[in-house]
């Protein structure tokens, strides 16, 4: 019963009058969440851990390469 | 592009005042229907463009000493929003629950199953009345659960609170809110 009671509440939001919202201002949550992950990556601990992962993705990929072209190249001379 | 030009732009059906708008208020109106819509960018999509039409089509019906362009356009947004996702819902059967918040997710079911009933003219006055009576910061954290289906933990993000708090908060607010619209509901019959 509960329930439908909060949802004929919210409900009723649909007809609200604009003039309420005005205050609320959602686009500062956009500003705020551009803020946050600037603080993050300002954060020494954060970019370092950025750059090594970073580094051991591109060493990662570049061994993949290595040893792929060798198969390829091992096929091709048997 | 400052509104006052923007909406000048509209009224006189200019494209450049749609373009205008929609650069300025894109990112605002993607992040409203993903709030509400979940990550489904074919769908944001969607209603973000069919908010521009409907700016487009109504703007001279907006009463600009009310309220300003951004909220116009951030109730259009938000209504755009819940119908598509009621139109989704119907059509697989169930509400998308898994990016939705709880409310949005069961609002759209008991839409579906219940019968919309006219509201009176009184009933909407009482609760705009115990809407606008609630502290500013109360204000925001109710219009942003049960308008904008904001989850506890998006709330506390944005407002700098616990998730706990938020959900305390908002559980005083609801009882507080009912309180005072049973009051005014019955005051007016």
């Amino acid at each position: 019963m509960d329930d439908i009671k909060k949802y004929k509440l919210v409900d009723m939001f649909d007809k609200l009058d604009p003039a309420l919202l005005e205050d609320l201002q959602l686009d500062k949550d956009l500003k705020r969440k551009q803020r946050w992950i600037r603080r993050l990556f300002r954060n020494g601990h954060v970019r370092i851990a950025s750059i090594i992962a970073s580094v051991c993705l591109l060493l990662t990929g570049t061994l993949v390469l290595i040893i792929r072209v060798r198969k390829l190249y091992r096929r091709r001379t048997v | 592009m400052r509104d006052k030009k923007i909406i000048k732009l509209l009224q006189k059906k200019d494209e450049k005042g749609l373009s205008a708008f929609s650069e300025k208020y894109e990112k605002l109106l993607t992040y409203i229907a993903t709030g509400i819509l979940g990550n489904n960018k074919e769908d944001v999509e969607e209603c973000v463009n069919d908010t521009y039409l409907k700016v487009w089509n109504h703007i001279d019906e907006f009463d600009l000493d009310k309220a300003s362009l951004k909220t116009y356009s951030s109730v259009i947004v938000r209504n755009t929003a819940i119908n598509r996702l009621r139109k989704i819902s119907k059509m697989k059967g169930t509400a998308q629950k898994e990016e939705l918040t709880d409310i949005v997710a069961d609002y759209v079911d008991y839409r579906q199953n219940v019968e919309a009933k006219m509201v009176q003219k009184e009933n909407m006055e009482a609760l705009q009345s115990v809407i606008r009576n609630l502290k500013k910061k109360d204000r925001e954290m109710v219009l942003r659960r049960y308008y904008y289906f904001q989850s506890s933990k998006e709330i506390a993000f944005y407002m700098g609170m616990s998730i706990n708090a938020v959900d305390s908060k908002l559980s005083r607010l609801r009882k507080q809110m009912k309180q005072e619209y049973d009051i005014l509901a019955n005051a007016s019959l």
